[in-house]
């Protein structure tokens, strides 16, 4: 098993690193009860209370949680152990500053954030949190978090294109099943592995249907409702995000909403709440996000699990290439397929254009900007590249280039 | 929609009773469809002093091959001679070669059995390996038992599987080597020993009996020659199993009519497509495919992939994620859709868009 870090210097970590920790963390509640107000579904209502319940009462106890960052952490290996997989990636700006306390401020806002949230002892509920090896950031923070949470570190080779890879992947992933199995004291195998897969693919059902409903009418399920849902998969049971997203997508296929404005693609870093600050400024500016490439919706549940050999290790296989081989995380080598998949999309969808977001200080996005920017031009699809932080001070600068794109692309269209 | 692969063992399961079994369900047919055969295809029959599968006794290896079977023909599947009453056809095509090259039969003769033969390899391609083949069958029977007890397959490296098929070919020229020999007037002593070479050591020529619940000739160490088969036949037959058993139709790398059948593939009338810029690259085709092939992950162009190897089971087509990424055409018109069906979104009712150019 994996050997706790920093652990001869534990103790002199822990009594004086501290974020100062106030009652203002929590995300208030009237900036949910602001989207909540545009929402058109009453259905949705549900995933508005999960969030407000989340927010205000933390991780609920019931179930043994376990948090993890990014969809290279199986979630069905924590399902399968009946544990409870909490997504933790959070983009607050609170915390964020609070973070920065401990690491440096010009890193990235998501480690800052988490940094925050873990040392002002926000999530103490949770036993343990898997870090995966994406970024660089990421496998630091298993170091930081290690004084104050059991860390697993979950290492990964970063050749998405390379099938040798799967290989190491599936033994990672075994390594992975084997510590939960040992640390919980539980005995899963796999038959639990076969009915967690059962699962994510029922939610993989679901998702496809929303995502397709949205593509075509994007405003049948608004924007904002959309990341609401994205959102509350991070902490919601399974069964039960099941459930209320297939009423949503009953409830909204009724709808029938024509809008006369473009419908672009957001890819790039993911839209977690509260900042919904890019999204804002596109419905603002008339743009409709119709469909999106990110790693908290479309990487996180459009691929199924897909399972040849019903053997556990067969099973373990198949959910590397579902979360590693098969995923959009900048950190991979994958921006081939990326591309591909986002000509695909607009041409599949007809849609208008691409809004390609970056969070300042996320280097890997910003890495490929330029590449994915040339063959789109080449490709004569439309391509906006914006970069911002978590700030609100250049939301006029933001709509004004979105609003300057939205001409292009309707003078593009006459 | 029905999924391919439950579609595929339905029909590998029909294919099996009725080749296997075709003997006795089709009983009272035998003589009427021999008749009638007579007019297309010529009777094959040994010439004066050569030895014929009917004449061998219970005891010798080539036994119970003498049983005629419904149909005189030779299909592109492992069909064996050896099948519980003659089966539905005579025999597989290595059967049918090594017994006219010692029988020397004039080639005027063979036409019309070969040339329906790569009629029927063109047609289908491989298919007759996925989906027809009982031995195939059987093997993945043996698959399923596998994963059922939760062993992990093994998978073999690129290497090793070109290693087999080169097994498989030698086998098979030196089988048809013999068989030639032992057909010139002046071998013709070696004839009781040596005739059929192939089927002595074939593992189907122990299994098919089986299912007629006949006890195969499993040892003849009356001589030097027949213990020497005999034991070839264990280890073949043991390499057959362990093939099919750890890993996933391993054994069809060396089968010798597979290896034949393998030449039709690439200009049959089942394509498999892909459009590249569906791909994800997430490597589930690669991974489910049962001969390890990777073709169909590694372009990164639209065209068709298929390959020698490839038993056209389409289980790749299956496992694709991506809609409209690898698609299935027979002579050039598509089948549609064969994804899974629960990954298919749902129908959007009225998909009505007015936004849209
Ligand atoms: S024993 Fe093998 S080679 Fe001989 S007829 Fe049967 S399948 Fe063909
Ligand atoms: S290669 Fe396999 S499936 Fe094809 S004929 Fe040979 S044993 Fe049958
Ligand atoms: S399964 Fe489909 S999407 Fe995945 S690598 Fe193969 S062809 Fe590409
Ligand atoms: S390439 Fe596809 S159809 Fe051919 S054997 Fe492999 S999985 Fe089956």
């Amino acid at each position: 098993m994996q050997k706790k870090f920093l652990s001869q210097y534990e103790e002199m970590l822990l009594k004086n690193l501290k974020c100062s920790s106030s009652d203002s963390d929590n995300i208030p509640d009237h900036v949910l009860v602001e989207y909540m107000k545009k929402s058109n579904l009453s259905s949705m209502e549900g995933f508005y209370q999960e969030i407000l319940d989340f927010e205000r009462n933390g991780i609920d106890n019931s179930e043994k949680p376990v948090g993890f960052f990014c969809n290279i952490v199986p979630e069905e290996i924590m399902l399968a152990c009946s544990l409870r997989p909490v997504r933790l990636c959070c983009e607050d700006y609170g915390c964020g500053s609070k973070g920065e306390e401990i690491v440096p401020g010009d890193i990235c806002p998501v480690i800052k954030s988490i940094c925050g949230k873990f040392y002002s002892n926000t999530y103490d509920n949770l036993e343990v949190v898997v870090i995966p090896g994406t970024c660089d950031p990421k496998a630091k923070l298993a170091e930081i978090l290690s004084p104050v949470k059991q860390v697993y570190f979950l290492d990964i080779g970063r050749n998405s294109e390379y099938l040798g890879n799967v290989d190491v992947w599936e033994k990672k992933y075994t390594q992975f099943f084997q510590f939960l199995k040992e640390t919980f004291h539980c005995n899963a195998g796999r038959r639990q592995l076969l009915s967690a897969c059962k699962l994510t693919n029922a939610r993989t059902e679901i998702f496809r249907s929303i995502y397709q409903l949205r593509a075509e009418q994007p405003d049948s399920i608004n924007v904002f409702d959309y990341y609401i849902m994205m959102y509350a998969g991070f902490f919601m049971k399974v069964e039960k995000w099941n459930a209320l997203a297939g009423k949503v997508y009953r409830q909204a296929k009724q709808i029938h909403k024509f809008v006369d404005k473009p419908r672009v693609l957001l890819a790039g870093t993911p839209v977690i709440f509260p900042n919904f600050k890019i999204i804002d400024v596109m419905e603002e500016s008339g743009l409709k996000m119709a469909a999106d490439l990110q790693c908290i919706s479309f990487g996180r549940f459009y691929n199924p699990v897909l399972i040849d050999e019903e053997t556990e290790a067969g099973i373990l296989r198949a959910l590397t290439l579902k979360d590693i081989a098969g995923s959009m995380c900048p950190c991979m080598l994958n921006l081939e397929k990326l591309v591909n998949l986002m000509i695909d999309t607009v041409n599949q969808y007809k849609l208008d254009g691409i809004i390609y977001y970056n969070l300042r200080l996320c280097q890997v996005f910003e890495l490929q900007t330029a590449l994915i920017r040339q063959i789109l031009k080449e490709k004569g699809i439309p391509f906006l590249s914006i970069k911002t932080d978590l700030g609100k001070e250049d939301t006029g600068q933001l709509k004004t280039r979105m609003e300057a794109f939205r001409e292009m692309i309707e003078s593009r269209k006459v | 929609m029905i999924r391919i692969s439950v579609a595929r063992r339905i029909v590998q399961i029909i294919c099996f009773v009725l080749l296997v079994y075709g003997g006795y369900i089709f009983k009272d047919w035998k003589e009427s469809a021999e008749t009638s055969q007579q007019k297309i295809f010529p009777t094959l029959k040994a010439p004066e002093g050569s030895v014929s599968t009917t004449q061998f006794e219970k005891g010798s290896i080539l036994w119970p091959s003498g049983a005629t079977p419904v149909i005189e023909n030779y299909p592109p599947s492992l069909v064996c001679r050896f099948n519980p009453k003659g089966g539905m056809f005579k025999a597989c095509i290595m059967h049918f070669l090594s017994e006219n090259l010692t029988w020397q039969t004039s080639f005027k003769y063979l036409l019309p059995y070969i040339t329906l033969f790569i009629a029927l390899c063109f047609l289908l391609g491989r298919v007759w390996c996925g989906w027809v083949c009982p031995i195939g069958t059987v093997g993945d029977f043996l698959t399923y038992l596998r994963r059922k007890m939760n062993i992990p397959v093994r998978r073999f490296p690129e290497r090793f599987r070109l290693n087999l098929s080169i097994t498989g070919y030698s086998l098979m020229v030196i089988a048809l080597a013999i068989s030639t020999v032992i057909g010139m007037p002046n071998y013709a002593r070696f004839q009781c020993y040596w005739f059929l070479p192939y089927c002595q050591i074939c593992p189907a020529r122990l299994i098919c009996p089986m299912f007629g619940l006949i006890k195969p000739n499993w040892k003849d160490f009356s001589t030097g020659i027949t213990t020497c088969f005999t034991i070839l036949a264990w280890i073949v037959l043991g390499l057959f199993v362990a093939a099919f058993y750890f890993g996933r139709r391993v054994w069809c790398h060396m089968c010798v009519v597979g290896l034949i059948n393998s030449w039709f593939n690439k200009g049959s009338g089942i394509e498999l497509h892909k459009k590249a810029i569906k791909c994800i690259k997430c490597g589930y085709c690669a991974d489910a495919c049962p001969m390890g092939l990777t073709a169909m992950y590694q372009l990164n162009r639209d065209a068709i992939y298929n390959q020698a190897g490839c038993i056209m089971c389409m289980r790749c087509v299956e496992v694709c994620p991506r809609k409209g990424c690898l698609n299935v055409s027979f002579f050039g018109k598509k089948i549609g859709n064969m994804q899974r069906r629960t990954l298919d979104a749902k129908k959007v009712s009225e998909p009505v868009r007015r936004n849209v150019a």
